[in-house]
């Protein structure tokens, strides 16, 4: 069978590539050094034999090519090593941080793509009306409004002004609303999913939009009226479906790159999320934390690729996979 | 002859044929400021086979899709006349639900490019029976048999396999065939083909006008064939209509057109169907020269008059209206001051 074998192909290409990624990022953490030394190096009063027992505790007296396989295997163990600066397996790190993006992500891209769809259609089918122009318009500027600024207008009317909704945080910390965990957690929920809606929202109306104008152009949808099809069918059902394929890669890639492309919305929010973790063990140099989630984020977009391929199948039986 | 009269050229003494199915009349459509469309009027008789014929931008297309209700209204919209459909009463200002639910129950159209007029993403078969299931409630499985039974009528071999192909593994000859099971597919009074030949092989061609007229056979619909070949016209047409920058120009049953074409359009359009010629003959194929005017800024007098060779100062000033030939078949009509009557050329 084409697929099966297509499937198995991609899969033992997806992980040469991942292991392609690792070589790299090992390679160039090392290249920046020692990070015992950088770290410990500076403190007032610190000896050299200490350095070096330090050094022998993390593993990193050992050559580069031992050190590398060394985590490697562990990495394929789902052991990332211990976060430097907060002292806790980096893979309970991932899993725990991760999580909380995904519950701000997934529904983001989710509520987006239904939202996009419905602007689309009204915009498409009413083209160059005065509608169209607006939602090009405003579909453009938040497209390219700086991130945190939807993020602090959000924090500004409905925390500040009106008062209704948390600016921070995934969870009270001390009095849940309703007493309710999930009440509590969706209430936060609202305004990081809302910004993150905005932006998605923003991009994926300019894609669909413009794909779906095309198609509604074509002779087959003119075919599909003069075979008497209601306007809703129409659309929904003949020009949606191929207007779609353009936009599924755009897609794919939203979803693998999701946990580390909201460092923005989680800092402003104050989200315990992963991109936010990112940018926090970068700025510190967390090599364990900044590896595992480099490694993470690679292993989700090769997979999302690796899916958004098989659903290209699915969605137009034109593609073929060989 | 007046805008709002009904000329009917209907050269079959056939009485049964007395009805029209279709007539058109008076038919104005515009694009913004282009008069595609300036004052049509035919019929089609059941069992007939109408002809509309002439070169790109002449409006044809557009006569058949202001037929259908098909004009994007963001684009245009059809200003006057009457289209009146047998059974149905007049088409034009019906609501969209009420057009839709007629379009491909008592009128199926067939599309000039078989390639791109399939939804690439459904199977082939479905798409007939999305048809049928529309306009005659039929369940899932009733409406794929009766797809089934529809590619065969439409000469599709196989055609429980070919049902549930995609529209990309068939050929442009099976899929312009699928496109006619689709028109069809609820044996409509009345099918229009927009130049449904154009895109293909000369021989297959030919197999699917001699489906057209198979099926005109059984169905006894009328037929509206756009076309720009008088070759196909004198194949397959009773009756033919010329259409020269959205007017008629001349209209009669075939055999009398072909035979003493009077229009100068008309005869310059057969002079220039290219034909065997011995050896030595050779000749260079004669064509009109110039182009269709622009149709949004007309100049006044006869509409052909900057490539007509046999125009004199009366085709500047006026438009000749469409009227019997002074001399010959009270039948014809013609729109030129050559033929109109009292008038010295």
């Amino acid at each position: 069978m084409g697929t099966a074998r297509y499937i198995a192909r991609r899969l033992i290409f997806s992980a040469c590539l991942i292991l392609g990624v690792s070589v790299i990022l090992f390679a160039m953490i090392n290249a920046i050094g020692n990070p015992i030394e950088i770290l410990l190096a500076e403190r007032p009063g610190m000896t050299d034999e200490v350095i070096e027992s330090v050094s022998r505790y993390y593993g990193l007296d050992g050559s580069v090519t031992d050190r590398y396989f060394t985590w490697l295997w562990a990495i394929l163990r789902f052991d990332f090593g211990t976060s430097i600066i907060y002292n806790q397996p980096v893979s309970e790190m991932l899993v725990t941080y991760g999580l909380e993006t995904l519950k701000i992500q997934i529904p983001a891209i989710l509520i987006a793509l239904v939202v996009s769809v419905l602007i689309s259609v009204m915009a498409a089918t009413r083209q160059y009306s005065r509608l169209d122009f607006g939602v090009i318009a405003g579909a453009m500027l938040g497209h390219s409004l700086p991130g945190f600024f939807i993020g602090i207008l959000l924090i500004l009317v409905f925390s500040y002004w009106l008062g209704i909704l948390p600016s921070y945080g995934a969870y009270s910390t001390r009095n849940m609303l309703m007493n309710s965990t999930l009440i509590d957690g969706l209430w936060h929920m609202v305004l990081p999913v809302g910004m993150l809606v905005f932006f998605n929202t923003a991009t994926l109306t300019l894609l669909m939009r413009s794909s779906l104008v095309e198609v509604l152009r074509q002779d087959f949808i003119t075919a599909a009226r003069a075979s008497g099809l209601p306007e809703r069918r129409v659309v929904f059902g003949h020009a949606l479906r191929n207007a779609f394929i353009p936009v599924l890669t755009y897609l794919g890639i939203l979803f693998g790159v999701m946990l580390g492309t909201a460092p923005v919305t989680e800092t402003v929010f104050t989200w315990p999320g992963l991109g936010a973790l990112y940018i926090m063990a970068i700025q510190q140099l967390d090599y364990p934390l900044i590896m595992g989630e480099t490694m993470i984020i690679t292993f989700m977009l090769v997979g999302a690729t690796l899916l958004t391929d098989i659903a290209y199948v699915a969605i137009d039986p034109r593609i073929r996979l060989a | 002859m007046h805008e709002g009269s009904i000329p009917i050229v209907n050269a079959m003494s056939d009485p049964a044929a007395a009805v029209p199915v279709l007539e058109v009349s008076g038919l104005r459509t515009r694009f913004g400021p282009l008069r595609a469309v300036d004052g049509v009027s035919f019929a089609v008789a059941p069992g007939e086979t109408l002809c509309i014929v002439g070169e790109s931008g002449s409006g044809k297309s557009t006569v058949a899709l202001s037929i259908m209700g098909l004009i994007p209204p963001a684009a245009g919209r059809v200003e006057a006349g009457s289209i009146h459909l047998a059974g149905h009463g007049e088409l034009r200002g019906l609501a969209d639900a009420a057009m839709a639910a007629i379009r491909g129950r008592a009128m199926g159209m067939i599309f000039q490019e078989p390639m791109t007029s399939l939804n690439p993403v459904f199977k082939v078969g479905t798409q007939i029976a999305e048809v049928v299931r529309r306009h005659q409630g039929m369940s899932r499985a009733a409406a794929h048999d009766r797809a089934v039974e529809l590619l065969r009528l439409v000469g599709v071999p196989s055609p429980q396999m070919r049902a549930l192909d995609y529209p990309h593994q068939l050929s442009g000859g099976m899929r312009q065939r699928v496109m006619i099971a689709m028109a069809i597919a609820c044996d409509p009074m009345l099918i229009l083909a927009d130049e449904p030949t154009t895109a293909l092989d000369v021989t297959i061609q030919a197999q699917i006008l001699a489906l057209i007229e198979e099926l005109k056979q059984r169905l006894g619909s009328g037929i509206v064939f756009i076309t720009h070949d008088l070759r196909v016209v004198a194949q397959i047409a009773q009756t033919v209509c010329v259409m020269y920058a959205g007017v008629v120009v001349e209209s009669a049953t075939t055999r009398a057109l072909l035979r003493t074409p009077l229009h100068p359009y008309t005869s310059g359009l057969m002079a220039s169907i290219p034909a065997a010629q011995p050896r030595g003959t050779r000749r260079r194929l004669p064509v009109i020269a110039g182009t269709v005017p622009n149709l949004a800024k007309l100049p006044g007098g006869c509409r052909f008059r900057s490539r007509c060779p046999k125009a004199f100062d009366l085709c500047a000033e006026v438009e000749p209206p469409l009227a019997p030939p002074a001399k010959g078949d009270p039948d014809r009509l013609v729109r030129c001051w050559l033929h109109a009557d009292g008038v010295a050329a």
